[in-house]
């Protein structure tokens, strides 16, 4: 997140939230519990910070580049079935070597900076641009074949 | 489609995954230091050489997930419970040294826990900021992190911790997805009617293989069974999330379970 205050909020609220659900809620892995938590948190922060025409950091760029992934056609109101969306992109990463797999999560779940990702992997920032533009390209077909292209 | 479909559908991807892409690097062992001297050497040699072709050195491929040892041939994992202790657990008793990322540690094991190896080892602690020794439990990584329910001498994994991938796969992606289809991975509400009740599940412990008539390794919660389809259950849950469409914000309903194999076979 752009402001470090909205950040620091998002997280004492994820502390709320797990102190809320656990137990009876006990989660197999804590740290993707735990993530996956804030990473709603910040969203929502982040969709009301844009509608008041703030934000920034990396959100911004991490929905400019999933465009890319999205399947053609024109845009519909109408209601996915969220679940074979979810299924459709499970599959997508499970089919992918690790390397690959982590480089996608860091940048669409983590919301991870290139910057960061280069460093993580001991990459260049163009290597692992031109790794998520195939991923993007890569995750775009999977979607049509899924039935996603309207 | 919008992008805040696809945002959100990546935002529910496998907990492992969330995980693995975030877990410490490995460290280059020393013979991959050495081999990348040795290539740079031969690449400096070759530039040295007009005309000759370059080709990009490839990048490891090798992954790190959460900190491991291998003892006896069986890979062990910290377990997701982060179960740490001050004194030596009962009935566990002195192994040998093993080695945990790089670093050589004494490990504890227990005959009637094979699953199980406690590492005395220096932990270090986020709040007080200081380290010490204690032991740590590592798993056995084909139980690691697995949510299992027992019923009736079978054994049930959560659609959850289900992997249907990797080398030793609890179900097939074929059954995963077929189940995933039709149930989801928890399903919010009621149970449908074709669900009996089972009762209440008795706790058998993390990081265990229930093997009571109606089991559970991650709490105590109350389970239903198919009747149409006994390879399936349900055990109530509850769970809370941004608010909903209509402000909800705490959900109540089932986890899926699936019939798994041996996970130690």
């Amino acid at each position: 997140m752009a402001d470090h205050r909205d950040a620091e909020e998002c997280v004492s609220d994820t502390w709320l939230r797990a102190w809320n659900s656990m137990p009876p809620q006990r989660p197999a892995v804590l740290s993707a519990f735990l993530g996956k938590i804030t990473r709603s948190l910040c969203l929502n922060r982040f969709r009301h910070d844009h509608a008041q025409k703030r934000g920034g950091g990396q959100l911004p760029l991490v929905l400019e580049e999933l465009d890319q992934a999205l399947p053609g056609g024109t845009e519909t109101e109408e209601e996915l079935d969220r679940r074979q969306l979810e299924q459709t992109i499970n599959g997508f990463l499970a089919a992918l070597p690790e390397k690959k797999r982590a480089i996608f999560v860091c940048r669409y779940w983590y919301a991870d900076s290139i910057d960061s990702i280069a460093a993580r992997f001991g990459m260049s920032r163009g290597g692992v641009t031109m790794c998520l533009s195939r991923l993007r390209t890569d995750l775009r077909e999977c979607l049509e074949k899924g039935g996603y292209a309207l | 489609m919008k992008r805040q479909d696809l945002l959100e559908a990546v935002g529910n991807i496998h907990d492992r995954w969330v995980e693995e892409a975030h877990a410490p690097r490995k460290k280059t062992v020393g013979w991959m230091k050495w081999g990348a001297l040795a290539a740079c050497l031969v690449i400096t040699v070759v530039l040295l050489l007009p005309g000759t072709a370059l080709q990009k050195p490839q990048e490891p491929e090798a992954m790190a997930g959460p900190p491991s040892t291998e003892i006896n041939g069986i890979h062990y994992i910290l377990s997701s419970y982060l179960e740490i202790e001050t004194e030596l657990p009962q009935g566990f008793e002195y192994g040998g040294v093993g080695e945990v990322d790089g670093q050589s540690w004494e490990y504890y094991v227990n005959p009637d826990i094979p699953t199980w190896v406690y590492v005395y080892q220096e932990v270090y602690d986020n709040i007080t900021q200081q380290s010490s020794m204690k032991y740590v439990r590592y798993v056995d990584s084909r139980i690691r992190g697995k949510d299992y329910i027992s019923y009736d001498g079978r054994l049930y994994v959560s659609m959850w911790s289900a992997a249907y991938w990797g080398e030793n796969p609890d179900v097939t992606r074929e059954r995963y997805e077929q189940v995933e289809a039709e149930y989801g991975i928890r399903m919010k509400g009621q149970a449908p009617a074709n669900f009996v009740h089972l009762g209440k599940a008795e706790f058998t412990g993390h990081d265990t293989i229930p093997d009571l008539p109606l089991g559970c390794n991650t709490g105590s919660p109350e389970v239903y069974l198919n009747t149409e389809d006994e390879t399936i259950l349900l055990a109530g849950t509850v769970w809370h999330t941004a608010p909903d469409a209509n402000g909800e914000q705490r959900h109540e309903g089932y986890n899926l379970y699936i019939l798994c194999d041996d996970p130690l076979k």
